[in-house]
């Protein structure tokens, strides 16, 4: 009789513990879109169909996207996502882009009119100008999502590789 | 005259090796013949440097030819005058100005800067032992105590001992220059005590404690130098500066008391030697001086193999396209053997007692193949000096301490990626919030508008 009685103030005892737990080490925010977002390459592209990286996060922990439709986090970052989800890793749809080499934006400072239209494009503020003035890019802010291009009226924004800017330590 | 003290203490794990120095100290430092091109590096692991010099223009000697927008790069200069005759790229991505030299009978330009630390800064010099690191920067933060260290552990490299040799006054006074500016209390010179002669001539000079160490290899390695010295042990990925302490190279401190005197960092000594050198010494040569320039001035065979630095840390080099830069120590020139082929890891466990650091390299060997990044950050990869004391002792022959140096290089790039990547993400959520601001204000202001319109309309 002691020892059942014993038992269930036990297990009373430790329901209430645990429940307690849960209280006092509540995490904000959905953690499982927290580390998707932390592994997603934070380019802001776009390429994946929603307004970038945290929204698709969001879309995959609600299961409505698929885990392959990032380009620029190519295999690694499809590895990445199918480790947190517990699922298999596929490949990239090609319907969202290809895994392309890493760039920059440069803009020639020249032939810039000063229309601010690629700053408007920028999500993540890596261009710095005045209207008429001229425009250049941060080069250490800048993701290579490809977004200010087209907005550009007069052309004047090309695409340099990263490797061709990073010092590489000779081997 | 500075008093010696001597440790009977050497270094946990490491290893007593055979020196192969006394060859390359037969002569004394030896100059070399001025050559007709020289190759002035841009790019090295502390940063890429952009060149100040264009195709065409005549260059001066000891004029600045190249600056590094980065903290931790150094400024470069022409040894000698000269035409700049391309600025091109090899095919083993490294960036050179291409100068013809021709003689002139001007001066070497003299260096403009008021204070030392700008002296230094201007003269382009770096930590010369190996680390490359601008000097400017690393004597820019106060400490307690400065080392200079002569510890030169490597096997065959003797410039720092040959520099001592004919040169201690200099280094003495280059290293109170650098007490001076770091407002260092304490200057300690360490040196190993097989090192006679230099500890001879360095006893001529006071201001300085002079200590000396067993030597075994890597006690010259900056951590080890420290723990033998003053007892403290760095924790992995601690800088010196966090516990009061700086280190400097003895030709870093010879650099110094040239830059108070106006004079760049344009040449240095460096070491000959090895089984395919005929008379191994030490040569001033110049920064820039193409590799292939030595050996065919050496008469030494083309089919000869070339490491830039020792024995133990330096690396295989591809004789036609290497450089002289300015953490060169060391051309170790031998005649091919055949070297014992690699084989599978037998976990005998060697590796282990001899790692200075106390790390487990057979764990590590397998965490690099394939990559696996939580297992070689649990077994503390970064904190590998690379020293090689675990290749030296592996009967399998695994190139242990390259493979790691390769692992760490992809580590840091992951790192760097992975810290960009979340800068990134900062960015772009501190503009959708602006932008979520800017919007709400302007609806603000438009109700308040039409609420302002109402009350007069109503009146
Ligand atoms: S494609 Fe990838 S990088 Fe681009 S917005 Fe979507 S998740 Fe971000
Ligand atoms: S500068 Fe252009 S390419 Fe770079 S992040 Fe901004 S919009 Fe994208
Ligand atoms: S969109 Fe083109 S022209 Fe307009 S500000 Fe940007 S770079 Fe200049
Ligand atoms: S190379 Fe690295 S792992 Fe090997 S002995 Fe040296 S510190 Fe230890
Ligand atoms: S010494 Fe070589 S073979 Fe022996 S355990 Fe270490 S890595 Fe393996």
């Amino acid at each position: 009789m002691i020892a059942i009685l014993f038992a269930l103030v036990l297990g009373l005892g430790l329901t209430w513990l645990l429940n307690q737990a849960t209280r006092w080490f509540a995490v904000d925010g959905d953690p499982i879109v927290e580390q998707l977002d932390a592994v997603l390459p934070q380019t802001q592209c776009g390429q994946c169909n929603y307004p970038g990286c945290r929204p698709y996060a969001e879309a995959i922990a609600k299961g409505e996207a698929g885990i392959n439709q990032c380009p620029p986090g190519g295999e690694a970052g499809i590895q990445a996502l199918a480790d947190i989800m517990g699922v298999e890793p596929e490949p990239l749809n090609p319907e969202n882009g290809t895994e392309t080499p890493a760039v920059v934006a440069l803009i020639i400072e020249e032939d810039c009119i000063g229309c601010t239209k690629c700053i408007q494009a920028c999500p993540v503020d890596a261009i710095m100008g005045a209207a008429k003035h001229m425009h250049t890019v941060i080069e250490p802010a800048c993701t290579g999502c490809e977004l200010c291009i087209a907005p550009c009226p007069v052309d004047c924004i090309e695409l340099i590789p990263v490797s061709k800017r990073v010092a590489l330590w000779p081997s | 005259m500075a008093v010696l003290k001597t440790l009977d203490h050497s270094l946990n794990g490491g290893l007593w090796l055979d020196g192969h120095k006394a060859i390359s100290l037969i002569q004394g430092i030896q100059n070399w013949p001025t050559p007709s091109q020289v190759m002035l590096p841009l790019l090295d692991k502390n940063g890429a440097r952009r060149a100040l010099v264009s195709v065409g223009e005549r260059v001066k000697a000891g004029q600045c030819v190249a600056i590094c927008d980065g903290i931790a790069g150094s400024a470069l200069h022409a040894p000698y005058a000269g035409t700049v005759r391309q600025i091109t790229t090899l095919p083993n991505a490294q960036m050179v100005i291409d100068m013809h030299l021709s003689p002139s009978s001007e001066p070497c330009t003299l260096l403009e800067a008021s204070t030392l630390l700008q002296r230094i800064d201007a003269a382009g010099i770096v930590g010369m032992g190996g680390a490359g690191f601008a000097t400017a920067r690393k004597l820019g933060q106060p400490v307690e105590t400065l080392i200079i260290n002569a510890a030169e552990c490597e096997p065959y490299i003797t410039c720092d001992e040959a520099l001592l040799r004919e040169y201690a006054a200099e280094v003495v006074e280059g290293a109170k220059l650098a007490q001076t500016a770091v407002g260092a209390k304490r200057l300690i010179i360490g040196i190993e005590n097989n090192k006679t002669e230099a500890i001879e001539a360095l006893k001529q000079h006071d201001g300085f404690e002079l200590i000396a160490v067993p030597p075994k290899y890597p006690s010259g390695g900056e951590r080890q130098l420290i723990e033998l010295l003053l007892g403290v042990r760095l924790s992995p990925g601690q800088r010196p500066v966090e516990q009061g302490l700086a280190v400097i190279n003895v030709h870093t401190a010879y650099a110094i008391n040239n830059a108070n005197d106006g004079r760049p960092l344009t040449q240095r000594v460096v070491t000959i030697t090895g089984s395919a050198v005929a008379t191994p010494a030490n040569y001033w040569l110049p920064i820039g001086l193409p590799v292939k320039v030595v050996l065919n001035t050496l008469g030494i065979a083309a089919n000869a193999r070339v490491r830039l630095g020792g024995a133990m840390m330096g690396r295989p080099t591809d004789p036609n396209l290497a450089v002289i830069g300015k953490t060169s120590n060391c051309l170790l020139i031998e005649t091919p053997v055949d070297s014992t082929p690699v084989s599978p890891c037998i976990r005998c466990g060697v590796c282990e007692p001899v790692c200075p650091e106390g790390l487990l390299p057979a764990q590590m060997h397998f965490a690099t193949q394939p990559f696996a990044r939580d297992m070689l950050e649990r077994y503390h990869l970064s904190a590998c000096i690379e020293c090689a004391c675990c290749d030296h002792v592996c009967p399998s022959a695994i190139p242990l301490a390259m493979q790691f140096g390769l692992a760490k290089q992809q580590l840091n790039t992951l790192k760097q990626a992975e810290r960009s990547a979340q800068r990134a993400g900062e960015r772009h959520s501190a503009r959708e919030a602006r932008l979520e601001r800017l919007a709400a204000e302007k609806k603000a202001r438009m109700e308040a508008k039409k609420a302002a319109l109402k009350k007069r309309t109503a009146k």
